[in-house]
């Protein structure tokens, strides 16, 4: 229904014959993943192999006039041993309008990210963006009505989320009203998010950032949820079954969580630029639910000879879908170098700590825009002390590329 | 102190201030030349050259209100949907990707290929104090190249010595010449915090225009480059006030408004 929308709208404003701004542009994507062997969450099943090379190819267009937008994605989707997928999708069409001349509204699916912080984004409640993907596709928005009010140093936006869907397990889909309050005063950038929904029930927010001098800024956020929802492995946590026939893993309410970033940003003329930022992501998994993960692994693995190994596998990959969280520990450090050239190329390493358990995970890459291409590549590690969650991790290694070509007006 | 001694310093005070009062209207005078008085949208294409050849083309859409107020919309096609808004000293970036302001310092403002600054900075009498050095001939450009026309010889030029009268201006230090009969700039030598020369400015006039129509930077650190930023179109336009506001960046109407 949104794909014909969106050619509709398309073919209605190319006969309008208006300044239409239009862009196209094709993302090519390879990305290679190395296993952990030695992981206890390393899991040999054919046709889910951790050691591949997938390409992501994604031509998107971008149309814009007045208040309208839209952005279209076709994507195919190449996995080594496996059929080539394809298939298109909005990412956003919507319409900004007025009502009055401080008073707006906005209609469709947009994406809109709030708040503040780098590795963690405590008060995005709406768009609730993965900020430690690597090489991420453009993001899909929200299907929202909005309406939005300006003065000249304040703004106030009050947005329906998901009109009419209800309840819904994933954030992304779920119903709610939410208000964000932005205010800024000299220096001081200070925002507050509210958001109700029948999932999290109630959700409040607080966040500034200050620029000190040319050189420094700070930033800090924290939010409160009524209720909250993790992904657990039911066998892990009653001990009452050592393997499971189906996926056991089963969605668990948690109460009055939490989320907090704080951070300082240095960056010199020379066009250096570091990055210090510690957060609390109160719905990633506490160390004891790592603990009795792992005791889990450990009770299959001396089990392994008396249940065929189809069965061992596949419940290890269950249990390491824990690693598809976004953050694996509760507490962690960030720190991150960059450099501009002032050329157009900026690369970058970054470190990701987590020093409850000694984990680590380093990230270098580098950005290269030129005119009408740009081009990126990185390789990220997961590692650390033996016990660390992050070196346990079943994939070892990533490298991507990426390269895009863009076309307009 | 000898009361000889405090009229020597009185004097010598008062000197210096009549001076920095001599440069206000000069500036003002030569802000003319890059944009009118009051709210305008400006549009601007930027071509940045490697070794005589082009590397990479942009173009913006800046709107300029009164009290510095700039709007600098990105719309080449790898740039597109970038929007850097600069409120006096403050500024944001909003990045198309996250769709989400982002408040920057000076130095990131700097970041980039073709400082934000460069393009959206038009006014030297809100940010530049200083004095006139003296009166010199008008500088001749030391270097050939098609889009800078060599100012005419024996014209007589102000060299004004400018320093930032604020934070966060893009350049701390300016050696600017004006031309003496017009108060149309000429050149200026543009100096970064470590006192490094980091451009020199070259203004283009075209006979019989009011407008600089392009301004040629030559990189001072970096030889083999160099950017020209033409003014395609100066018109006076009232943008509203809602443009001016950090959370609207993200709002669709402003662009092609």
């Amino acid at each position: 229904m949104l794909r014909r929308l969106f050619v509709l709208m398309a073919l209605c404003l190319s006969l309008n014959g208006q300044a239409m701004e239009a862009s196209l542009s094709l993302r090519v994507s390879p990305e290679f993943q190395r296993g952990n062997h030695r992981s206890p969450y390393y899991a040999d099943l054919p046709d889910s192999r951790i050691d591949t090379a997938t390409s992501r190819q994604d031509m998107e267009l971008k149309l814009r006039e007045g208040g309208f937008y839209a952005h279209g994605t076709w994507r195919v989707n190449l996995a080594e041993g496996n059929s080539t997928e394809s298939r298109g999708l909005i990412n956003q069409i919507f319409h900004d309008g007025k009502l009055t001349g401080d008073t707006g509204w906005s209609i469709g699916r947009k994406v809109l990210s709030w708040g503040v912080g780098f590795a963690l984004r405590p008060l995005d409640v709406v768009q609730r963006e993965n900020r430690r993907d690597i090489n991420p596709p453009a993001l899909v928005g929200v299907s929202l009505a909005a309406l939005e009010h300006f003065t000249a140093d304040t703004a106030w936006t009050l947005v329906w989320a998901n009109p009419g869907a209800g309840r819904a397990e994933n954030d992304h889909k779920d119903e709610a009203l939410a208000l964000r309050g932005y205010r800024f005063s000299g220096k001081d950038d200070v925002h507050i998010v509210a958001r109700i929904s029948r999932a999290r029930q109630f959700e409040a927010g607080i966040g500034a950032a200050r620029v000190l001098n040319d050189e420094w800024s700070f930033h800090g956020a924290a939010l409160y949820s009524r209720r909250y929802h993790k992904w657990l492995n039911r066998l892990a946590e009653n001990r009452a079954e050592v393997f499971a026939l189906t996926n056991p893993q089963a969605r668990v309410a948690g109460q009055h969580g939490g989320k907090a970033v704080i951070g300082a940003q240095w960056t010199g003329r020379s066009g250096w630029s570091v990055l210090a930022e510690a957060f609390y992501d109160g719905e990633a998994y506490t160390r004891s639910e790592w603990r009795r993960l792992n005791a889990l692994t450990r009770r299959q693995q001396a089990a392994a000879f008396a249940v065929p190994a189809m069965l061992r596998e596949t419940n290890t990959a269950w249990s390491s879908q824990a690693y598809l969280n976004a953050n694996l520990l509760r507490g962690n450090l960030l720190l991150r170098l960059s450099h501009d050239n002032g050329d157009g190329f900026t690369p970058y390493g970054e470190m990701l700590l987590t020093p409850a358990d000694g984990g680590r995970v380093t990230t270098l890459g580098m950005t290269h825009v030129g005119n009408r291409q740009q081009f990126s590549m990185g390789w990220r590690n997961m590692g650390g002390s033996e016990h660390a969650v992050y070196r346990r991790s079943p994939v070892r290694n990533l490298f991507w590329l990426e390269w895009r070509i863009t076309m307009g007006n | 102190m000898s009361k000889k001694t405090f009229v020597l310093l009185l004097g010598f005070l008062s000197g210096l201030a009549q001076a920095a009062d001599a440069v206000s209207p000069l500036l003002r005078e030569a802000d003319a030349f890059r944009r009118p008085d009051g709210a305008v949208k400006v549009e601007i294409d930027v071509e940045q050259y490697r070794q005589g050849k082009l590397d990479k083309a942009r173009r913006y859409t800046v709107y300029v209100k009164p009290g510095r107020r700039s709007l600098v919309l990105m719309k080449s096609p790898s740039e597109v949907g970038q929007k850097v808004l600069m409120l006096g000293e403050q500024f944001w970036l909003l990045m198309p990707e996250s769709q989400r302001p982002l408040r920057i310092t000076a130095n990131q403002k700097l970041l980039g290929e073709a400082s934000t600054g460069d393009i959206a900075d038009m006014t030297w009498s809100e940010d530049y104090q200083g004095q006139i050095v003296g009166e010199v001939d008008c500088p001749q450009p030391g270097i050939e190249m098609p889009q800078l026309s060599k100012p005419a010889l024996l014209r007589r030029c102000l060299h004004l010595d400018l320093s930032a009268a604020r934070p966060g201006v893009t350049y701390a230090r300016l050696d600017l010449y004006l031309e003496k009969a017009s108060r149309q700039p000429v050149k200026a030598d543009l100096f970064v915090a470590s006192g490094k020369r980091a451009k020199e400015a070259w203004y283009v006039l075209e006979p019989g225009e009011r407008q600089i129509t392009r301004m040629v930077l030559l990189d001072g650190i970096q030889t083999s480059r160099h950017t020209v930023v033409y003014y395609r179109s100066v018109l006076p336009r009232e943008s509203p006030d809602a443009f001016f506001n950090p959370a609207a960046l993200v709002n669709n109407a402003l662009s092609g408004w």
